[in-house]
């Protein structure tokens, strides 16, 4: 069954402003409007309401504009404000972690200093000891060297 | 702190204004989109009142949920969609609508109102100019607001089907049948107008 072509033709003058029709389509509604007064009249129509809704002229009061203008900057400051505080809010966190850190951790290291220290004091003495023992037992009084005969055995 | 590239487009340099607070930016906007803004506001609830405050609010809740701009669409797609959360909200709270569609679809965002006409001083009457755009001002406020809302959107504000269904939150296919709705009905209320008279 063929449409109705004033419907069709409506539905495409319509359709071309709301979402857009092919070029066959605009062909064939141009042919039809040129011959059809009334599809052509409800093109003119269609077209004259759109002029008028484009033609509307809200008036907005610049008080009203300004109050707006001025709330919103003002909320925008202190937001950017906020935002840049809570950037630095992480950082001053971290330092100060950083820093119990270290003042916990100093004692700690310094009695580990204080220990290896007193090790390698004590290891030093056991040297000192060592070679003290050594060159005594390597030194004989002149007077005993004839004692100290090779072969002596007793 | 990221530097402005060359080939940064319009819409992301408007994002990266709002995750930095740019106050200077945000003013700009203001005074870019507040006329627009104002007209949609109008058109979705057909009166004055309580539109300061809901153009107010609309500009606090773009800096406060700056972040979810990426500059990937078109700003005031994304700024009629927070005007028209909060006008509902608004709506709601005062208790002075009705929904067209279902209950369920103010719960799930995608909500429609149905506003009551107009008591007086009609914004469109108002704004009105010319013999023709006084027939038409009265053409519109016999109009549902979810097919004022539409026409405005595409016919004024140029969006296309796809933006108009993320602002309303419906399908494109209902946004095409509402503008063509809208648009017989504005025929016939004009018509019915140009009979009267």
């Amino acid at each position: 069954m063929q449409p109705d072509p004033h419907q069709r033709a409506r539905f495409l003058n319509d359709e071309a402003l709301v979402a857009g029709i092919s070029r066959d389509d605009q062909c064939w509604l141009h042919s039809h409007t040129d011959h059809c007064a009334e599809c052509a009249a409800y093109a003119e129509l269609t077209s004259r309401i759109l002029q008028g809704l484009n033609s509307f002229s809200f008036e907005i009061e610049p008080a009203m504009h300004r109050r707006v203008q001025n709330a919103v900057t003002d909320r925008a400051q202190r937001l950017g404000e906020m935002r840049r505080y809570s950037q630095i809010r992480p950082w001053r966190w971290a330092l100060i972690a950083a820093t119990l850190l270290i003042l916990a951790t100093t004692p700690i290291y310094r009695n580990m200093r204080h220990k290896q220290h007193e090790a390698e004091m004590g290891r030093a003495d056991t040297l000192v000891l060592e070679r003290v023992d050594a060159g005594v037992s390597r030194e004989i009084p002149q007077a005993m060297e004839l004692l100290n005969l090779p072969g002596d055995v007793r | 702190m990221p530097f402005p590239d060359a080939t940064e487009t319009e819409t992301q340099r408007i994002a990266r204004g709002l995750h930095q607070n740019d106050a200077a930016l945000i003013g700009e906007m203001v005074d870019r989109y507040q006329y627009r803004l104002v007209r949609y506001l109008l058109y979705l609830t057909g009166r004055r009142e309580h539109v300061e405050d809901l153009v107010q609010e609309t500009w606090v809740r773009v800096l406060t949920r700056a972040a979810q701009y990426q500059g990937r669409s078109r700003f005031e797609a994304w700024l009629f969609s927070i005007a028209r959360n909060l006008a509902i909200d608004g709506l709601r709270q005062r208790q002075i609508f009705s929904l067209d569609d279902s209950p369920a679809s103010v719960s799930n965002g995608n909500a429609s109102a149905t506003l009551p006409a107009p008591l007086h001083s009609s914004p469109f009457l108002a704004a009105a100019r010319g013999e023709d755009a006084l027939r038409l001002a009265a053409a519109l406020e016999l109009l549902d607001p979810k097919y004022r809302e539409v026409l405005l959107l595409r016919f004024q504000e140029d969006l296309s089907l796809l933006e108009i269904s993320k602002v309303v939150g419906l399908p494109v296919t209902t946004i095409s049948s509402r503008i063509h709705r809208g648009l017989g009905l504005l025929r016939s209320h004009w018509k019915g107008g140009a009979n009267a008279t």
